[in-house]
Formats: C-alpha cells, sequence, structure tokens
C-alpha cells in the first residue's frame, strides 16, 4: 500500500502546515480593558483635559475605530502615540493601511459596493474634493461649531491649524469644512550647498536662473565616488502626485493658469497659453540637464536620486525633508539647503498641499471618531508628532523657535506658505474641487510626462490639456 | 492517448441500460465540480463587465446613475483624438510577445542543458530556478526599481563592464520592464520544459542514437514533438497571465515615461480609476479580453493539431 | 542520452570528457544570474537601513536583524503570514481536489464537446482582474464573504482550478491506460483503479500543480487588496506599508519580501523529490 502511505504523509504535513499557522498570534491585539491610571499624563495634559477624556470613555469606551490610512510620516506618529490615546479613552483604533495612490481606489471601492468598512480616513487634497462631492464624507462643521465638544484650545483649534491647509480641505463652494489636515507640504528648492559654495553659485532667484544653474552644474560634469552629479531631480511620472504637481504650482509663476479663475472649474489653459507652454517648456529644458529619466519619476525616486547624491536640486515638497536630514535614507544631511520656489516672470507662487483625516459619512462612530480627531490635533500632541516623525500643521508649532531650530525646513516652509498665501489671494489655486479632480489631474499628468519625455512638443502638450480637461467637463 | 476508456468499459463489462447512461453522462458529471468553481463564479462578473461596457457610469457613483449609451464606448476609443487603445494595444503585443518569445528561447535552452547527462547539483538548479516565480509581483516591481537607479545593483554591474544604461528613459522603459518579465518566468519554462524532457523515454532516444542520429536530429525530430503540448500549454498559460498583467509596469513606471509602457492593462487602470469611467474601461477589458480569446484559442488549436500530429505519428 | 552506445574516436572521448565540466559551468552561471537579484535581497536585507543605497554597494558592511525585528514588531507581519498560509493552502487543496475529476474526464474519455469544454475552462478566465473587482465586492458583501479567509478563497478557486485541470490532465493522460486496464480486469471499480494505481503515479503531478497554485493564490494581489480590510489582509499587500510617502522604506521592504517567500522556497525544497520527479517512465520500468 505504497500510496496510502504517501497519502499518510501528505496530509499529515499539510495539518502540519495549517496548525502551525494556527499557532502564530492572531489579529493585532485588542488592549484589555484595564483601570484608567492618568498619574502619567498629569505633565502633558490638564485636569480639564483629563476630565475630558473620562467623558469620552464612559460615552465611547469599548468602540473600535476602523482608520484607512496611507504609508505616511505622520501616520506612522500617530500610530506611535494611539496606545496613549486608547488608554485614556478605551477606544481602540484599528489601522488599514496602504500606499497613497492606491487608497482612494481602496476607499471608493469600499464605499460603493456597501461594505463601508470604514470610520475614518486619511486623505490628500486632491482626493477629498471628490469624496465630498460623492457624499462620502461626512462635514466636520455641526462638531467644530459646537463648543461643548471642543474643551479647549489646547485641544482640536481650527484656528490654530495653519490656513494654508485647512483650506485645502474647506470646500470653496459652501464653506464645508471636511477634514482636519494632519500634515501638510509645499514645493521647496532643495540644494547642495558644498556644491553650490564650490561653483560660487547663489541660490537661484527666478526660474530662468535655475534652469542656468541645472545646466552649469550638469556641464561640470561632476563625479563624486563614482557617481555622476545632475542638475537636477524633480517628479514628472504619468500618475497622480507626478507629472502633474510641479506644473500645477509653476504655471502660475510663469503667467498661466489651469482652470477659470473665477469659477474654478471651467478649464481655461489656452486663455493665456504662453504661461502654460512656457512652464511645460521649462520643465523639459531642465530635465535635459537633470537625472536622466525625470519623465517616470515619482516624488520616491525624484528625492531618492538627490537623498542618494546624484542630483545637485530638487524642487521637492516640504514634508520629504525629514527624509533628506535622515542619516539612514540620505547621504547629504549636511550639505543640504532648503529655499522657498523662485521667482517666475509673473511674480513668485507657490501652493499648499495636505493631508488630512475625515469621518465617513457611513461612520456608525461618529462621535468616537471626532474626539480622536480631537486629541490627535491637541498642540502637546504636535511636538509628539514631530518627534515621531511627523510634520506640523498648526501654526503655534511652526512658530515654535524651539522647533524651527531643530527641523531647519520649517522656516522655508513658512516661506513657501506665504507664497501659497499670495497665490490664493489671486484665486490661483492648483486643486479644483470638483468631483471630477482626478480627472482633471490625470489629463494633466500624462501630456506634462509626455512632454519631458519629449513624446510631444509643451505647445501639443498644453493643447492636449485644454481639449482633454474640456471633454470630461462636457461628460458631466 | 491509446485508445479510449469508454471502449475499454464496454469490451470488459457487458451491461445494463442504466449502467449504459451512467457511462454517457459519466464523463460530464466529472466536470461539473470544475465547471462550477470556475464559471460558476467567475460568468456573473464577466457577463457585467460585459454589460458595463454600453454604460455611461462614472467610478464612485451608484450604479443607479448608470445610463445606457449604447456602443458610444466602444466608439470613442476607437475614433477619439485621446484615446490610446492602438497605442496600447501595439506596446502588449510587442511587451508579451517580446517577454514570451525569449521566455520560451532561454526556457528551452537551458531545459535542455539541466537535460545532460551530468550536471553537477542539478536538484539544486531546479529548485532554486523556482525562486524568481516565487516572488510577488509587487515585490518584484519594488526591487527592480530600486536595482534600476543609477545607484541600484544593476546599474552598477554593468557599470562595471562599462555599460551606462538609463532605464527610466523612453528607450529603455520597455526593455527594462521585458527585461524583469524574463527573469522572473524563464523559469517557469524551464521547470515546465524540463518534466516534458524527462517524461521521453530513453528507450526512444537510445535507439535513434543507435541509428546514428546526430544530438541535434535527435533534439528536433525526437524531442520536440513531445515537448510541443507542454510548449503550447506552457506558453497558454503564460500569454493568459502576460496579457493581462499589470503589477510590474505599474509599479515600475505607472506607464512612463510619457506613454512609452502604457500597455492595455494600465489603460483599463487608468480608464476606471483616473478617468473614472467604468464604461470606457470595461469597454477596454472587453477587447483586451477578445485578443486574449484569440490568443488562446489560436494556441489550443495548435495544441490538438499537435497532439493529432503526435498520435497519428505513433506506431 | 546514452553516449556510450556513440562510435568513439579519441577525440570524441576528449570531448565527452569535458562536456559535463562545460555543461556544468553554464548552467551554473545562468542559474547564478538569474538567483543573483535574489541573493541580493536575501544579504542586502540584513544590512542597516543606512548601507542599503549606498554607492558603491557595501558588500561587505556589518549585517544586522533590524530590518526583521521592525517587520515582526511594528509591521506583524506574522499575522498576515498565518492568513496567507490559510488561504493559500485551503485554495491549493480545494483547486487539486476540484480539478481531479473533471481533468480525468479530460484525459480518459471521449465525449461530444470535449475540447470545447476544457477550451471553456481558460476562456473563462480571460477577463482583466481590475474590471471585475466591482461585481466581486457586491458578490462578496452579498455572500457575507468581504474580509474574510473563506472570501478570498472562494474567488481563487475560479482561477486556480482551470489551471489544475489543464496540468492534472497532461499528467494524467501520461500514465499508461494498460495500467488502469488490467487493475480492473482484476476486478476493480473504475474509481479503485484510479485510486489505486494512477493516484500514486500522479504524486509528482499533484505537487507541480499544487505548487504553482500555492505560490499563486500566495501573491496574488489585487483580489486580496480589495476583499479585505483587516481581519484577512495578506502577505503581498503588506508591501504597501513600505512605500511610505516621501521615501520608500527599502530596508523592512526586503526583509519583508525575504519572510514571504522563504516559506515558499522552503516548502518547495521540501516536496521538490516529488515535483521534479515528473516521470512515469521509472513506474514502467520497476
Amino acid at each position: 500500500m505504497l500510496y496510502a502511505r504517501n497519502w499518510m504523509i501528505a496530509c499529515f504535513s499539510l495539518v502540519l502546515v495549517v496548525a502551525l499557522a494556527g499557532c502564530v498570534p492572531a489579529a493585532p491585539s485588542v488592549p484589555a480593558e484595564a483601570p484608567i491610571d492618568t498619574s502619567q499624563y498629569d505633565d502633558r495634559y490638564s485636569d480639564e483635559l483629563l476630565t475630558w477624556a473620562a467623558e469620552i470613555r464612559d460615552a465611547y469606551g469599548g468602540t473600535t475605530l476602523n482608520m484607512l490610512g496611507f504609508a505616511h510620516p505622520t501616520l506612522n506618529a500617530m500610530k506611535a502615540i494611539t496606545a496613549e490615546w486608547e488608554d485614556l479613552t478605551g477606544v481602540t483604533v484599528v489601522y488599514d493601511e496602504t500606499d497613497l495612490a492606491k487608497v482612494r481606489d481602496k476607499f471608493v471601492l469600499d464605499i460603493t459596493s456597501g461594505a463601508n468598512s470604514y470610520d475614518l480616513v486619511m486623505t490628500a487634497e486632491v482626493q477629498a474634493p471628490e469624496y465630498w462631492n460623492l457624499g462620502y464624507l461626512e462635514p466636520l462643521d455641526a462638531w467644530l461649531n459646537d463648543e461643548m465638544e471642543v474643551a479647549t484650545e489646547a485641544w482640536l483649534d481650527w484656528d490654530d491649524l495653519h490656513p494654508g491647509y485647512t483650506m485645502m480641505f474647506t470646500s470653496v463652494q459652501d464653506g464645508s469644512r471636511y477634514a482636519v489636515p494632519i500634515s501638510g507640504e509645499v514645493a521647496l528648492l532643495f540644494y547642495r550647498t558644498d556644491i553650490f559654495d564650490e561653483l560660487g553659485l547663489t541660490v537661484p532667484a527666478t526660474y530662468d536662473e535655475m534652469l542656468e544653474t541645472a545646466k552649469f552644474i550638469n556641464d561640470q560634469g561632476i563625479v563624486e565616488d563614482g557617481r555622476t552629479v545632475h542638475g537636477i531631480s524633480f517628479r514628472g511620472r504619468p500618475a497622480l502626485g507626478g507629472g502633474n504637481w510641479i506644473w500645477s504650482i509653476i504655471v502660475f509663476p510663469f503667467g498661466g493658469q489651469i482652470v477659470d479663475l473665477d469659477d474654478q472649474v471651467t478649464p481655461a489653459v489656452l486663455a493665456r497659453k504662453e504661461g502654460a507652454v512656457a512652464a511645460i517648456a521649462w520643465e523639459t529644458e531642465i530635465a535635459k540637464h537633470g537625472v536622466p529619466g525625470i519623465a517616470s519619476f515619482d516624488p520616491f525616486d525624484a528625492i531618492n536620486q538627490y537623498k542618494q547624491g546624484f542630483a545637485a536640486m530638487s524642487i521637492e515638497a516640504s514634508v520629504l525633508s525629514p527624509g533628506v536630514l535622515n542619516p539612514d535614507e540620505s547621504i547629504v544631511t549636511d550639505l543640504t539647503g532648503f529655499a522657498p520656489l523662485p521667482a517666475g516672470p509673473n511674480g513668485s507662487f507657490n501652493q499648499t498641499f495636505a493631508h488630512g483625516v475625515a469621518m465617513t459619512a457611513s461612520s456608525g462612530n461618529k462621535g468616537a471618531a471626532y474626539a480622536f480627531m480631537q486629541w490627535m490635533l491637541g498642540r502637546a500632541n504636535q511636538d509628539l508628532l514631530l518627534e515621531n516623525g511627523g510634520a506640523p500643521v498648526r501654526r503655534s508649532a511652526m512658530e515654535d523657535p524651539a522647533n524651527q531650530e531643530k527641523w531647519p525646513y520649517i522656516e522655508a516652509t513658512l516661506l513657501g506658505l506665504d507664497q501659497a498665501a499670495a497665490a490664493y489671494a489671486n484665486r490661483y489655486f492648483a486643486t479644483p474641487q470638483v468631483e471630477w479632480v482626478l480627472e482633471y489631474l490625470n489629463v494633466w499628468s500624462v501630456n506634462v510626462s509626455r512632454a519631458i519625455a519629449e513624446e510631444i512638443s509643451a505647445e501639443e502638450a498644453v493643447e492636449n490639456i485644454q481639449s482633454g480637461m474640456d471633454e470630461i467637463l462636457a461628460q458631466k | 492517448m491509446r485508445g479510449t476508456a469508454t471502449n475499454a468499459l464496454a469490451a470488459t463489462r457487458p451491461s445494463a441500460g442504466r449502467r449504459r447512461s451512467l457511462r454517457l453522462w459519466l464523463p460530464y458529471l466529472c466536470l461539473v465540480p470544475a465547471v462550477i468553481a470556475s464559471c460558476g463564479v467567475l460568468l456573473y462578473p464577466t457577463l457585467r463587465m460585459f454589460q458595463y461596457s454600453f454604460l455611461n457610469w462614472s467610478f464612485g457613483k451608484s450604479y443607479e446613475t448608470a445610463e445606457w449609451d449604447g456602443l458610444a464606448n466602444y466608439q470613442w476609443l476607437i475614433t477619439s483624438q485621446s484615446s490610446t487603445l492602438f497605442h496600447s494595444l501595439r506596446l502588449t503585443l510587442v511587451y508579451a510577445g517580446t517577454s514570451i518569445v525569449c521566455e520560451l528561447v532561454l526556457g528551452l535552452a537551458i531545459a535542455v542543458l539541466l537535460n545532460r547527462r551530468h550536471v553537477f547539483g542539478r536538484q539544486v538548479v531546479l529548485t532554486g530556478f523556482m525562486i524568481p516565480t516565487l516572488l510577488m509581483p509587487v515585490m518584484v516591481g519594488m526591487m527592480w526599481r530600486m536595482y534600476m537607479y543609477p545607484n541600484g545593483m544593476l546599474s552598477y554591474f554593468l557599470g562595471l563592464v562599462g555599460l551606462r544604461i538609463d532605464w527610466y528613459t523612453a528607450t529603455w522603459a520597455m526593455p527594462a520592464v521585458i527585461l524583469i518579465e524574463i527573469w522572473q518566468f524563464t523559469p517557469f519554462f524551464v521547470i515546465s520544459l524540463f518534466a516534458g524532457l524527462r517524461a521521453i523515454s530513453a528507450e526512444i532516444l537510445e535507439a535513434a542514437a543507435i541509428d546514428g542520429a546526430s544530438g541535434w536530429y535527435r533534439f528536433w525530430h525526437i524531442s520536440m514533438p513531445y515537448l510541443r503540448p507542454i510548449i503550447v500549454v506552457t506558453s497558454m498559460i503564460r500569454v493568459l497571465w502576460i496579457l493581462k498583467s499589470f503589477d510590474i509596469v505599474y509599479t515600475m513606471f505607472t506607464g512612463g515615461p510619457g506613454s512609452a509602457t502604457e500597455i492595455l492593462g494600465i489603460s483599463i487602470y487608468r480608464a476606471l480609476f483616473l478617468s473614472r469611467n467604468i464604461g470606457r474601461s470595461a469597454a477596454l477589458s472587453v477587447i483586451l479580453a477578445a485578443l486574449t480569446l484569440l490568443v488562446t484559442f489560436a494556441f489550443v488549436r495548435f495544441a490538438y493539431r499537435s497532439r493529432e500530429v503526435m498520435e497519428s505519428s505513433s506506431p | 542520452m546514452n553516449e556510450q552506445s556513440h562510435p568513439a574516436g579519441a577525440r570524441r572521448k576528449w570531448r565527452r570528457g569535458l562536456d559535463p565540466l562545460v555543461g556544468s559551468l553554464v548552467v551554473w552561471i545562468i542559474f547564478l544570474l538569474f538567483l543573483a537579484p535574489y541573493l541580493y535581497l536575501i544579504v542586502w536585507s540584513f544590512k542597516h537601513p543606512g548601507d542599503i543605497q549606498a554607492y558603491p554597494p557595501r558588500f561587505f558592511s556589518p549585517l544586522t536583524l533590524l530590518n526583521y525585528r521592525q517587520v515582526f514588531e511594528d509591521v506583524n507581519i506574522s499575522f498576515y503570514l498565518r492568513n496567507s498560509t490559510i488561504v493559500a493552502t485551503a485554495t491549493t487543496l480545494l483547486s487539486v481536489l476540484l480539478a481531479i475529476p473533471a481533468a480525468y474526464s479530460f484525459a480518459r474519455f471521449r465525449f461530444w464537446g470535449q475540447d470545447w469544454l476544457a477550451y471553456l475552462l481558460i476562456a473563462i478566465m480571460v477577463a482583466p482582474l481590475i474590471a471585475l473587482v466591482y461585481p466581486f465586492l457586491v458578490m462578496a458583501n452579498q455572500l457575507g464573504l468581504n474580509d474574510t479567509h473563506l472570501g478570498l478563497i472562494f474567488f481563487y478557486l475560479p482561477w486556480n482550478v482551470p489551471f489544475a485541470v489543464w496540468m492534472l490532465r497532461t499528467f494524467i493522460s501520461d500514465v499508461p491506460q494498460e495500467l488502469e486496464e488490467s487493475a480492473r480486469v482484476d476486478g476493480c471499480t473504475l474509481l479503485g483503479a484510479f485510486g489505486r494505481i494512477t493516484m500514486p503515479l500522479l504524486l509528482p503531478g499533484f505537487f507541480t500543480t499544487g505548487i504553482f497554485i500555492f505560490i499563486g493564490a500566495w501573491n496574488e494581489f489585487v483580489i486580496a487588496f480589495f476583499l479585505t480590510s483587516t481581519k484577512a489582509r495578506t502577505l503581498p499587500t503588506t508591501i504597501d506599508f513600505f512605500l511610505t510617502y516621501g521615501s520608500f522604506q527599502f530596508a523592512p521592504m526586503f526583509a519583508a519580501g525575504v519572510v514571504g517567500t522563504l516559506p515558499i522556497a522552503v516548502c518547495a525544497l521540501l516536496v521538490r523529490r516529488y515535483y521534479l520527479a515528473g516521470t512515469t517512465a521509472g513506474a514502467l520500468k520497476g
């Protein structure tokens, strides 16, 4: 009975495998209901806050919040301090995590298929308008306006959150607020101080100067430890947060526009065509003096080339600065300068981009979810989040000299935020708050990427962008 | 295939009418579990996909908002200026064709080399060859993305032999993803073809060798006909996978730079999630499905023909 | 391949002596080329994060378990390993089990529409996964299968059963029918003959098919990504944790990649004498 023995061995080993698998610890453990010991938090929280926490515990203790997030330094920082929240209030937070590009696909499919798995969702400024226009998000106004809910300014204080960030989650149509920012960014110029010193260069004040600087550095053919140092590195991938990003920022300094400034919906690139074309042409031109392959770089690749010493400059998001200063990821920690973006023919403008946490309209635990937001955005937790690798969003935290001292990029970030404020005063918004915002962005990013890859000319790219957006609008 | 079981049954068991009807239905009854597990689950979604391709429906909106749109989606794909259908089709064929041909040739060569009389550590090599196919596609995309950085491992070793390839540029993006495909799936061919080579009975080859047939002749006229069904089935499975696959291209390039790697899988992804056009993405899917159907059908016809050839040639 | 029976001249003899050496060398060079990226992945997963991207590569920098600690402690990867094991094992067993009758039927019987039915099993899989995700999710919600192991298994079966049928069919038709027939003459039933005679000879076939199905189910991404949230998430979806906004966490990602491949690599190694034995010729002779 040879075959019987073989089968017994096979079955036995399978049972063994399954049994072994079963022995491995199961789902992320739920903390046991323990009597609260507030004494350890006395130095961080006032009595008022501890009373608030006790009230939340009475009201919502034992509930579980499901939060969908994307891999982000701030999310990691949040996770790191969530144990304290669970300890204080008895509300468990379970994180489901993916990356920025996929989080939206997952969230929208989850809602449309009727699964409704999440109470909280992390959203980028380009994703939120779609969510709220489709009715996925709970407007926070009722909660934010309820004085009883806001225990103190040390807790969630909307007015202390930087307006450059909060306005990304405030509807231009009706002023409703849909998410609280937990992280934000502006575009910064990262540059190698050592190379600039050695070559006697100054931080470029205009985009033309920047182009010259990139060309000059690239032509030097500097080789360090076998690495060729190129002029610049930035993103140009035909994906969200790729090719569309820089263009949508610099199109305003170059004198162009994307949508009609008044209604913020109607495509109007051709109305100021020269500016839009000039911006793409500048990107195409400077990419020739950059790391080869910019048209396929996303933020990771772009900043990675800079961090690994293959580029002397980079236009990237301020939120990537902690990585540049982290010796585990970067070899240019001490050699990096941060500067706001230069000026174009039309002036100097920037854009802000924000990542926030929103409450889903379908959530069954809204009270607990809002309390969690309140706690997370508390002033004390700002420093704790910064300490854990997060980004500051409260103005008081950013203007704190101690923080500015410790994190050198904060100063340049504040300058960038000022530039953004100037842009918004002119109604230069790079994020149309419409349901089809991602469709617009897709058209931009693909065409800018194609222009940088020299598949089409800057002029053709701009015309494609206009016609692509027109087509989208006509369908609505 | 030597004779059929039904004949054998009839010869050994003279039987009543019930038995005969059971024999008639038995082959079909045997298929039931497999057909239910595959078609039972997939038929409904596939029909829905077909139906969606006629709808005007935005991703993110409820099904109630969908409107019947006739053939508008197909018409747009074929006639519109901004449609990337033909570009994607061309790239898909280049991508799938080049990858599979290279994998097959390489796989066959390695299998033959492995099947020689004395290969030191054959078992180790064979098991080791499984490893690239074991890796998660997402992981494969990410690790090669790093290897192909200017400071990556691949760039470094190519640099040692004096080559500098900028994988991220429009010229090299497609070769880059094809290279990764080849790296990951050649072993799949190696394993299947090696098993096939082993199955060829030694007597036949010995007999041919005694007749004085050269190695090349033996390979081409004796091994190849045996291998052909395995080649066909393996290639067909690969074609089925690769036409639909987009993980590696997505992770590496998301269709870029520009539109240099925008294969159909990427177009479908874009149409659904970025252009939010469920109808158009479904129409693209239907086109891709039709293409896959066509190619696999050709393979199957070929498989049957080669089987008949085999049967008629075997004494 | 029997070269001793060749008429052998002196030159030929000399060549025969060198042949195995050259052949092995070529095989090993190709093999190492194929394996290098994975070996690199393994070695580099033990490197300190700061050394991972160093240029030129630091081949001899000190090794650390830091990345593995991060993967097991911060990400709790054992939870996802467990889910993957359950889903992949069940999918493999069920697929093979469900495929056996159909494969036998295709290999042993001649019936009307045979070729078309076999093709139907392939044809049903032509739809791209992305286009099916939404109907899948709706189905899963209606059946209460969202975010469960059973749901994943349910949606993995249709992709793997046809594959198993096609693979097993080849293996079954490789087993000479005469063996089965003679058993039947000796008084076995159809099932008995199959179970006693064919099944044992099919073990290599089962293992070969099973291992490919296991790999497929273990590595599947799209379905696992959309159909699970917190309870049934599998290993491939964890790679996302390391695509942090701002920087790829290559170090823990590599560690997760190794953790995700080693179990199947070990499995493959353990059963290799079954799946690589892929021949019935030996049974015929012995």
